[in-house]
């Protein structure tokens, strides 16, 4: 039944949108990871790890955790429109399991979001030929980090999308909690900057070790992260399976 | 004795102390065209909506199929269908597809979406996008989907609402062979006696969230009654003298009203009163829709 819902999902989603801010993110973090590496190459001489910290930067400050909300909203968009939610509900489905597939069905598409990301940026680097070494395995370690980073802000999410039912609302609060994260990830130490989960992402995908590396505690901060995506996910989906649908 | 498909008892709806459902025992037996009747606000949809679990009761039980809601929510709505308020979609996919999606959650195969298509005769229209459906074949759609596994029980609310004369037809005939094609058991709410009345077997009638009446809709027919309303010099005399023979009768200064229970007491009625100077005759009726307006409408604004 579960597994149902979650091949469901698949059928639902408008798969050009979601295609569309993939590649965005993409291409936009690939071009400007190669032009950082350039226009600094006075200061960080280029290699494989100078194109990935430039690539990754804006990746995991803004764009990824601005997606998770984006596809938050946009999963819980299609039931909202319409009214769709009282029709599933009246349907012999568990909520709970509703509720996981969606959960599943959100990371599932930041994995795809994260290993385009990736691929991007191995395809960048082929054609540019840094110099140096490229350590592939390092690369999938932090693509996975990044990854289950942001599953707090994922449980977040999904608690707040099924309460707000305007797409165009939901962006706008997004950008402006995704802006204060340049301060927050990059100004905090880890065990500070980890209750906020936008930032988690920067923390696990940054290199440790270079001077400009964030102040990193990974005991403290996967802590934080645990405990906070069962905080939200347990709060979020006792709401949902409590909540009156009018 | 047949078993009673719903039986709720006592069931209560409370948003920020305004009762909107108050008391409420419905019993719908099986086989049943349910019309649940009542002016807009009335509490119809609340009701529906405890009954689907959609919204939790703030106090009183609900049966159906005699098990518990919402304990054993999953297990009832496996053999419900339902449409409540107007019907939802996903807008950019076919009517197909759509229907592709609630097949799926209840396992069934791709026959059963063509069957239903043909049932709501939309199988010509089935491969394009839903949000350029008219608000009829929207409609259609959200019977469809109601209807795709077969359900024991059908729940639908103001199935009619907003659809031209052509389509409220199409919709009443299909209502009407559910009982029969799937052995469905329909409950349908209105807030129009007459669109009740060509299909419903037993009716229940609320108002303010309180049942007014609920049984066989012939029960309720025989509510409709004539009077005949006779001017008299002295209608006191002949109230009294009336009386004595055993008729329904009330008086007032200037007339009296008599019950009518078959069109041929009126030649006993003028033999009654022979004696008695008549100076008017008027014949009343009182037909369901006035009685419907007296229990609803109209007795709140006097």
């Amino acid at each position: 039944m579960l597994f149902n819902l979650y091949k469901l999902e698949f059928k639902k989603i408008q798969w050009s949108i979601l295609i569309f801010l993939i590649l965005l993110d993409t291409i936009i973090n690939a071009s400007l990871g190669a032009m950082f590496m350039k226009s600094n190459s006075w200061y960080f001489p280029p290699s494989w790890s100078e194109l990935y910290i430039q690539s990754l930067s804006f990746h995991a400050l803004f764009f990824y955790p601005l997606y998770v909300g984006i596809i938050t909203s946009l999963v819980c968009f299609y039931e909202h429109k319409n009214n769709a939610w009282k029709q599933l509900m009246c349907l012999p489905i568990s909520k709970t399991n509703l509720y996981v597939a969606k959960f599943m069905f959100i990371t599932t598409l930041l994995a795809i979001t994260q290993l385009t990301f990736f691929i991007g940026y191995f395809i960048t680097g082929w054609i540019i030929q840094p110099p140096g070494k490229l350590d592939v395995i390092n690369y999938i370690i932090y693509g996975i980090l990044g990854w289950l980073a942001m599953w707090p802000l994922v449980a977040l999410q999904l608690w707040i999308s099924q309460k707000i039912k305007n797409f165009g609302r939901s962006l706008l609060i997004n950008i402006f909690l995704v802006l204060p994260n340049v301060v927050v990830a990059t100004g905090f130490p880890s065990y500070i900057a980890a209750w906020f989960p936008f930032s988690l992402s920067y923390f696990a995908m940054y290199p440790q070790g270079s001077v400009l590396s964030p102040d990193f505690h990974p005991i403290f901060f996967w802590s934080i992260a645990f405990f906070t995506s069962i905080l939200y996910f347990y709060i979020g989906l006792t709401y949902f399976i409590n909540r009156n649908w009018n | 004795m047949m078993n009673n498909i719903i039986e709720t008892h006592d069931l209560c709806c409370q948003f920020n102390r305004i009762k909107s459902v108050d008391k409420i025992n419905i019993q719908i037996p099986e086989g049943a065209i349910y019309g649940f009747l009542g002016p807009n606000g009335a509490g119809k949809t609340t009701t529906l909506k405890m009954l689907l679990g959609l919204l939790n009761p703030s106090s009183g039980s609900i049966k159906i199929f005699g098990e518990k809601m919402p304990t054993n929510r999953i297990s009832i709505l496996r053999e419900i269908g339902s449409l409540i308020e107007s019907p939802s979609f996903y807008g950019h996919l076919s009517g197909y597809k759509n229907l592709k999606i609630f097949a799926s959650i209840y396992g069934l195969p791709n026959s059963a979406i063509e069957d239903v298509l043909n049932i709501v005769e939309l199988t010509p229209h089935a491969n394009r996008p839903v949000k350029h459906y008219s608000f009829g074949m929207k409609q259609r759609l959200g019977i469809a989907i109601a209807l795709i596994h077969k359900p024991k029980l059908l729940i639908l609310d103001e199935p009619t609402n907003g659809l031209d004369p052509a389509g409220i037809q199409q919709i009443r005939d299909l209502i009407k062979r559910l009982p029969t094609l799937y052995n469905t058991t329909v409950l349908i709410s209105s807030h129009l006696l007459s669109e009740v009345e060509q299909i419903a077997t037993h009716v229940g009638i609320i108002h303010g969230g309180k049942m007014l009446f609920q049984d066989a809709f012939d029960v309720l027919r025989k509510q409709q009654t004539s009077y005949l309303i006779i001017d008299l010099e002295d209608p006191s005399k002949a109230y009294q003298s009336m009386q004595k023979t055993g008729w329904d009768i009330t008086v007032n200064h200037t007339a009296i009203s008599i019950r009518l229970d078959t069109p041929g007491q009126k030649t006993k009625i003028f033999e009654c009163l022979k004696n008695f100077n008549i100076i008017n005759v008027k014949e009343k009726h009182r037909s369901l829709e006035d009685i419907f307006l007296d229990w609803t409408g109209v007795k709140k604004e006097v």
